[in-house]
């Protein structure tokens, strides 16, 4: 089924095309969720409020942008407006405590590597990688960034820095990038 | 800093291209959840079948609790002066004064009964003598003050009135009792009250034997469900085979790659009842049923499948997730997991009233029944046999199923209880024609039920 056809079921409620869609973007969507939630359970939580919402607005969709990534936006939102009302993130985003988290070596798992850098992002605290998430990987502007949280824009930029210095330490730990390349890119960029 | 930006850009490239590598296949849960909250008019019948059906079930058990009562109706007992003081019975209206002691065709002699102080006959309607009214306004007054029994007389007793006559049993004075029955007429005059009761009879009588044709049934049945699966067996795949994504080590009898154990369902239900003639009924309703049964898998990872559609080309792989923890495959320790099918039917048919006239008779019955799948918790094999997954779109959502049954019946009053073997065997496959496996559902089990004539 092509992807206009799909469009065109959806559009008409059309079960057999919400399914397909489903089948076809529920894959990575959940993996986006994932990265934002707390586990698994949250994240297919995540995942059904978003699709929801995805065939409720898709008459809005106008065919001048990508499908994915249109879905992909509600998704996020969807993942920020979850973990807002989840009183733990709010505090989290606006408190800037990068030294005084500890990553627990043994949360660390070692398996493919896809899966291993994002659980090496699940590993930050929440804040900082929602932060990340929204920056490093959804594309979003510290800006942007800034109002989805309600936070300063200041806030997501010192947030991302930490953040992105706690996630290279893993990393590092983990052997998923070199030490030594990291060491000489840090003293290049002190000096 | 440059190189450091270099560093950082590089970092986050990675970051993105590794985070979209990535992928996670949620349960079926979630497309479950999704697909209930977009399609809410599927849920509002369903809300709305089943308060059809619990109001249904409520009225039927309301009529087999508590049993209407027929419209109380009045007769007056005596008039005084003109003035009526009226005692009110459960009969249809007619003059007292009409009525002066009327005995029935087997009551006792009017005479006999001035002998004694009480009468006590079940047949007697004691009442004020028109022509005397102080012995009338005397005599009333007694009706009223000495708590007069008033009992309804079952219609249908022999020798009864032709209209149901109340009792009245009073302990009167013998004397007041001779004076009376000294201007009581005869028996034939009695007769001829009777007589001219008797259209009165007769149409009481028609109008029971109309109301009678209706009656109200529920029934619970504890049913054992099984199933048979077709389809994908070597047979019916020869012409196809080139095109099947099925592999051919399992062209078999797809029943040698299940292990399926019966269990426990039930059917409930209400049906109204139509009496055609002394022994035929025809019969629609409603009725709910829950089957199940258990399949046996076996431990596995959580891995790809997928299950083959029919199509005009032939076999089409629908490639799915199947359920972690199942698997039809070998393993040491099978698991056991729940089918569970929801079906909302609405059965007609007919029954026949084969032996018993009297309170014990034998019924055989049957019926065609339109079904709706209201909800499923089912799993579905894999191509390969190798596993089962959940795909709530492989399911036909209307079906027919045929029952049979038969039954012994026993009658108190105009309630009677039911009990007897049941068959309910599923005419069209549970899955659509799309799914090339072939599933048709049989329950067997006792059904008790209780109905009721509506009067």
């Amino acid at each position: 089924m092509t992807e206009e056809a799909i469009l065109q079921g959806c559009l008409k409620n059309h079960a057999a095309a919400q399914k397909e869609l489903y089948n076809r973007y529920s894959p990575k969507m959940l993996a986006v969720c994932y990265r934002f939630a707390h586990n698994r359970e949250d994240a297919e939580d995540m995942l059904q409020e978003g699709f929801i919402k995805v065939f409720l607005q898709i008459h809005t969709f106008q065919s001048k942008g990508a499908f994915e990534g249109w879905i992909r936006r509600i998704i996020v939102h969807t993942c920020i407006n979850h973990l807002k009302k989840n009183k733990r993130f709010n505090e989290s985003v606006d408190i800037i405590q990068a030294s005084a988290i500890q990553v627990r070596e043994e949360n660390i798992p070692s398996i493919v590597q896809a899966k291993q850098i994002v659980d090496c992002i699940r590993l930050l605290p929440i804040g900082y990688r929602t932060v990340l998430n929204l920056y490093a990987i959804e594309g979003y502007a510290h800006k942007e960034i800034a109002g989805m949280l309600d936070i300063e824009e200041s806030t997501s930029r010192s947030q991302y820095t930490r953040a992105r210095q706690m996630l290279e330490d893993i990393l590092i730990k983990r052997n998923l990038i070199p030490a030594a390349r990291e060491k000489t890119d840090r003293l290049t960029a002190i000096h | 800093m440059k190189e450091r930006f270099l560093y950082e850009g590089e970092l986050e490239k990675q970051l993105k291209e590794k985070a979209d590598q990535f992928k996670m296949y949620p349960s079926d849960k979630v497309w479950n959840e999704v697909y209930s909250s977009l399609h809410t008019r599927r849920r509002r019948f369903v809300a709305g079948m089943s308060v059809l059906i619990g109001s249904i079930l409520i009225l039927a058990g309301s009529q087999l609790i508590f049993p209407s009562r027929p419209v109380p109706g009045k007769i007056t007992a005596a008039g005084v002066n003109g003035s009526k003081q009226a005692v009110t019975t459960d009969l249809p209206s007619f003059a007292a004064g009409d009525l002066v002691n009327i005995h029935s065709a087997n009551s006792t002699d009017a005479k006999t009964s001035a002998d004694n102080r009480a009468v006590n006959s079940p047949y007697i309607l004691s009442a004020a003598p028109a022509g005397n009214l102080d012995n009338a306004g005397h005599f009333a007054e007694n009706l009223l003050e000495k708590n007069i029994n008033t009992t309804h007389v079952r219609s249908g007793q022999p020798d009864n009135l032709s209209i149901p006559v109340p009792l009245v049993s009073s302990p009167v004075d013998a004397a007041e009792v001779h004076e009376t029955t000294a201007s009581i007429q005869n028996i034939a005059e009695v007769n001829s009250v009777s007589a001219e009761l008797a259209p009165e009879k007769s149409a009481a009588q028609l109008t029971h034997l109309r109301n009678d044709r209706f009656s109200w049934e529920i029934y619970f049945t504890p049913t054992l469900n099984t199933h048979y699966l077709t389809g994908l067996n070597y047979q019916t795949m020869a012409q196809s085979i080139q095109s099947s994504p099925i592999m051919l080590v399992n062209v078999s009898n797809v029943n040698g790659f299940v292990d399926n154990t019966p269990v426990l369902g039930y059917n409930v239900g209400s049906n109204i009842l139509y009496n055609l003639s002394r022994n035929i009924s025809l019969k629609a309703g409603l009725e709910f049923s829950f089957n199940r049964y258990y399949i046996k898998a076996y431990n596995s990872g959580s891995s790809q499948t997928s299950v083959a559609l029919n199509s005009y080309f032939g076999y089409v792989s629908n490639p799915v997730n199947s359920v972690p923890g199942a698997g039809a495959g070998t393993d040491k320790n099978p698991q056991q997991y729940q089918n569970r099918y929801y079906q909302l039917s609405l059965p007609v048919g007919a029954e026949m009233k084969v032996a018993g006239n009297g309170s014990v008779q034998l019924h055989l019955g049957a019926s065609l029944q339109p079904s709706y799948l209201l909800n499923t918790d089912a799993y579905v094999l894999s191509n390969d046999y190798k596993g089962y997954t959940k795909d709530a779109q492989a399911f036909r959502r209307w079906n027919l199923n045929a029952g049979a049954e038969a039954y012994i019946s026993y009658g108190v009053g105009n309630i009677r209880w039911e009990l007897g073997p049941q068959v309910r065997y599923q005419i069209f496959s549970t899955y659509k024609n799309s799914y090339p496996l072939k599933e048709n559902m049989l329950n067997y089990g006792i059904r008790i039920g209780i109905s009721k004539t509506i009067r």
